[in-house]
């Protein structure tokens, strides 16, 4: 991410916000180069020698037509990865307070003439042992354009531009009221979204166009009042969603007029997959939602299942506003039982759940629960089969209630 | 039966009849989770309006962290603080409280802690504001606190954050408390930090600062979030009573020759582009028009970088300096603050007279080492820029130069608050430095005004 003024962007027919992405060419390519060799050539320098040659080659490339904003944000992205020499920062401080405690011992807190500097630098040289020169470069070296960089991550010119493109979509989303995501999403993708979006702490609304999701996402206060509030939680699903296989986005997003005090306008910001390629492949977090629990049973199963096909993360199943993300499909010829396993649950959940699934209808589903959790008694209902287990999943339990279905 | 519950920042009113949410023009319906939903800060006035209706409900919005609380050590109340609690608690608990720097704010919010004992959330504008709540209250209350901020996550019976932490959490935290104290109450008028007030239950609540009005007059926001002012006073009300007698001097300095041509030449940079473009330079508005159109115009660009850089001239002038170092002759012994506008200068005098400095940029370490060493009277002098300005405790300082600094009347009210805390006999002084001949001498008499300060 960028800081927010370096976010680079076009408005389009007063309506649309089209963020000025880094086309990866020669030209950029050569920028992103010249500014990573910059970092490069100034290792075990000060901080202070890369801010200078990288104000000579903003003054460069400004004169070349490139906005500084680029730059800047090419710099943002760098500066977060040199390592700075610190060791020797405890004696710095030790150094600097016996030199400010001296100072203010002999001359009341401010050493007003050259004589009065000196005498204090000296002294406190002499107790360390020390040459004065060292003393005075102690006394500087806390500050940041002083420190001596380290190290530097290397990173090649196209992999710069493509984060720069990727940090620049996220700066702009920090402003983000609503974020409508199209997509054509596997079950594990779409599990893999829901789930994120759950834990960032916002809400999402599903409808479903043939085999297109559409899924509309801000945050719980978004009803009542239009809130960038949950911009930057949006802004950190995007490197899930650009890796998708067929995406689009469309968001709404705010901006303030500093010039006329209250007032602002949402724009429009469209985006698809064909951008993908600007966009590096960095891994996601990958969420690990399936539980051991699941895994073995699976393996379990399987040696006993007979005609029973196990899929593993089937599509998502939708009805109106419900959405239910089973853990497998058991398909035998043209029938297909849906199960899901749960491992920690409350009646009230359990109910809601039961509630959610009869939406669906016609939908054969097993629900696997733990019986361990809650003494609760509760009836199947129409095409909805509970099954409890203690501790592991029982196949032969499992095979029993797909007689149900046959 | 109506249910009502608490959701991340927000209320939800499940089973009820829509013909009672109709005249309710603060409720929505959600149809994402099917049921009624408002912000959280509407609490008080919901309940209020069901139990008028006589509607029967279920309550599970607050859920307030538990504890007690005991005196440690008894502090007594001036006169004024008194009255300012009684204003405050006639308007149920609720409202502003405005009194300059310096005259126990701190004190009076405890007070009002022990009056109500409910789980409550301080938040204050900055790390050391925070550690130093946070010490006041350990020292007179017996109690469970905790920190939220500065690296500390502690949710307690009483717990003291900074207002960016407590946005960061607002959500997790806008059920676990009744009662709720801004210190500094000014800062919560902002976009993102409103939401503070806004995310949160607590019928409760108490805004405290010395400068409650903004130039954006998004102050206004105040009386629905917090409460109206309930209370004030205003500096001149206790000089020489409750605080320090003080003085106020302007002093003017010349740009050097070399620094005369180089203003000079900017300002004729900007000027042009203003003349070319037929804009006239009168308010901050035109100055944003220049900053928006600098990111694609070149020449805005130039305009604006030569804007920066005569400013920078003016207000970095070498013969402050000279100045500063007669005055630093004249008060040697007594407790001076310097400030100004640019760390660079702050860094430069730190480096030519060994003078301890504070900006946001200081490592923590350092910070804690000065602070202390200042009030121990280990260190005499401080040079700062911002970071200073707001509540932080220097009791002994009696000197405060200001070497450069914005038009804001609030900054130069909090800087000169630095020097007012009182003590016996103490009279404080102020120092204004302004280059004339240079816009400083404008931006300076926007600071204050002789009515403001003494009428």
């Amino acid at each position: 991410m960028l800081p927010s003024e370096l976010a680079r962007y076009r408005i389009i027919k007063n309506t649309y916000m089209v963020p000025i992405f880094a086309e990866i060419n020669d030209e950029n390519l050569f920028i992103a180069d010249s500014i990573i060799k910059c970092y490069e050539e100034n290792l075990n320098k000060k901080i202070s020698n890369l801010n200078d040659s990288l104000k000579e080659l903003e003054f460069m490339a400004n004169s070349l037509g490139y906005d500084f904003k680029f730059i800047r944000g090419l710099k943002a992205l760098l500066d977060r990865r040199i390592h700075l020499h610190e060791e020797d920062d405890n004696l710095a401080f030790e150094i600097r307070n016996n030199v400010f405690e001296l100072c203010n011992k002999m001359f009341n807190g401010a050493a007003i003439s050259k004589e009065e500097r000196d005498f204090v630098l000296r002294h406190v040289a002499e107790k360390y042992s020390l040459p004065e020169e060292k003393v005075e470069e102690l006394f500087l070296s806390v500050y940041e354009d002083e420190k001596i960089i380290k190290g530097f991550e290397k990173i090649s010119a196209e992999e710069l531009l493509k984060r720069y493109n990727l940090s620049l979509l996220q700066t702009i989303l920090f402003k983000c009221k609503q974020l409508q995501i199209n997509v054509e999403p596997t079950g594990h993708e779409m599990r893999l979204l829901l789930w994120s979006i759950k834990k960032l702490g916002l809400l999402y609304q599903i409808e479903k166009f043939s085999s297109r999701i559409n899924i509309t996402i801000d945050g719980p206060a978004s009803i009542i009042k239009q809130t960038e509030r949950y911009g930057t939680r949006i802004a950190k699903l995007i490197p899930l969603i650009v890796r998708l296989s067929d995406w689009f986005i469309r968001a709404y997003i705010i901006k303030k007029f500093k010039r006329q005090k209250g007032f602002e306008k949402t724009y429009v910001l469209n985006l698809s997959k064909d951008f993908s390629k600007l966009f590096p492949e960095i891994s996601y977090e990958e969420v690990q939602y399936d539980s051991n629990l699941e895994a073995d049973f699976a393996k379990r199963f399987a040696t006993v299942s007979g005609e029973w096909e196990v899929i593993r993360e089937p599509e998502p199943l939708i009805y109106g506003s419900t959405i239910f993300i089973p853990d497998f499909a058991l398909v035998k010829g043209d029938k297909k039982v849906y199960l899901e396993i749960i491992g920690f649950w409350t009646p009230d959940y359990l109910k809601r759940k039961i509630e959610k699934i009869k939406n669906l209808k016609n939908v054969n589903i097993i629900l696997a629960v733990d019986e361990s959790l809650h003494d609760f008694k509760i009836e199947d209902v129409k095409d909805v089969v509970i099954v409890k287990y203690n501790k592991k999943v029982s196949s032969i339990d499992i095979i029993r209630a797909l007689r149900r279905f046959e | 039966m109506v249910r009502i519950r608490y959701q991340a920042g927000t209320i939800l009113i499940e089973d009820i009849d829509p013909i009672f949410i109709a005249p309710l023009n603060y409720v929505k319906f959600d149809p994402r989770v099917n049921a009624f939903r408002c912000l959280a800060y509407k609490y008080f006035e919901l309940i209020g309006y069901l139990k008028s209706k006589g509607i029967q409900y279920e309550d599970k919005a607050l859920q307030p962290i538990n504890g007690v609380i005991e005196l440690k050590k008894e502090v007594m109340l001036r006169s004024y603080q008194e009255e300012a609690l009684q204003a405050w608690k006639d308007n149920n608990y609720r409202g502003i409280i405005v009194m300059p720097t310096g005259t126990g704010k701190t004190y009076l919010a405890i007070h009002a802690i022990f009056m109500l004992r409910k789980s409550t959330f301080i938040t204050v504008p900055t790390i050391e504001l925070m550690d130093q709540w946070y010490n006041l209250i350990e020292k007179c209350l017996q109690t469970e606190i905790g920190r939220l901020g500065g690296g500390h996550k502690e949710i307690k019976f009483i717990t003291v954050s900074t207002y960016d932490s407590a946005y960061l959490y607002a959500e997790k935290i806008g059920d676990k408390f009744e009662f709720m104290v801004f210190d500094e109450v000014h800062h919560l008028a902002s976009e993102s930090y409103r939401q503070i007030a806004q995310l949160s239950l607590s019928p409760y609540r108490l805004g405290l600062t010395a400068t409650p009005e903004r130039v954006d007059m998004q102050h206004l926001i105040f009386p629905e979030i917090v409460g109206n002012i309930v209370y004030r006073k205003r500096v001149a009300e206790l000089a020489g009573s409750y605080l320090a007698k003080f003085d106020i001097k302007r002093y003017y300095v010349n740009l050097t020759r070399e620094e005369r041509e180089a203003y000079e030449k900017y300002r004729s940079i900007f000027k042009k582009f203003f003349e070319d473009n037929n804009i006239q330079i009168r308010s901050l508005e035109e100055f944003y028009y220049l900053i928006n159109k600098s990111g694609m115009d070149k020449k805005a660009r130039e305009a604006l970088l030569a804007w920066n850089e005569a400013r920078k001239i003016a207000l970095n002038a070498s013969e402050k300096l000279v100045l500063l170092e007669r005055l630093l002759m004249k008060h040697r012994g007594d407790r001076i603050l310097i400030f100004t506008e640019h760390n660079s200068l702050v860094k430069e005098i730190s480096k030519r007279y060994l003078i301890p400095e504070i900006t946001h940029k200081t490592d923590e370490r350092e910070r804690e080492i000065v602070m202390e060493n200042f009030r121990k009277g280990v260190y005499n002098v401080i040079v700062t820029s911002k970071i200073l300005e707001e509540g932080i405790d220097v009791p002994e300082a009696n000197v405060a130069i200001i070497l450069s600094g914005s038009g804001s009347k609030r900054e130069f009210i909090q800087r000169l608050g630095r020097i007012l805390r009182p003590k016996e006999d103490k009279l404080a002084v102020l120092y204004e430095i302004v280059t004339r001949g240079t816009t400083e001498v404008n931006l300076s008499y926007r600071r204050y005004t002789k009515e403001e300060l003494f009428e």
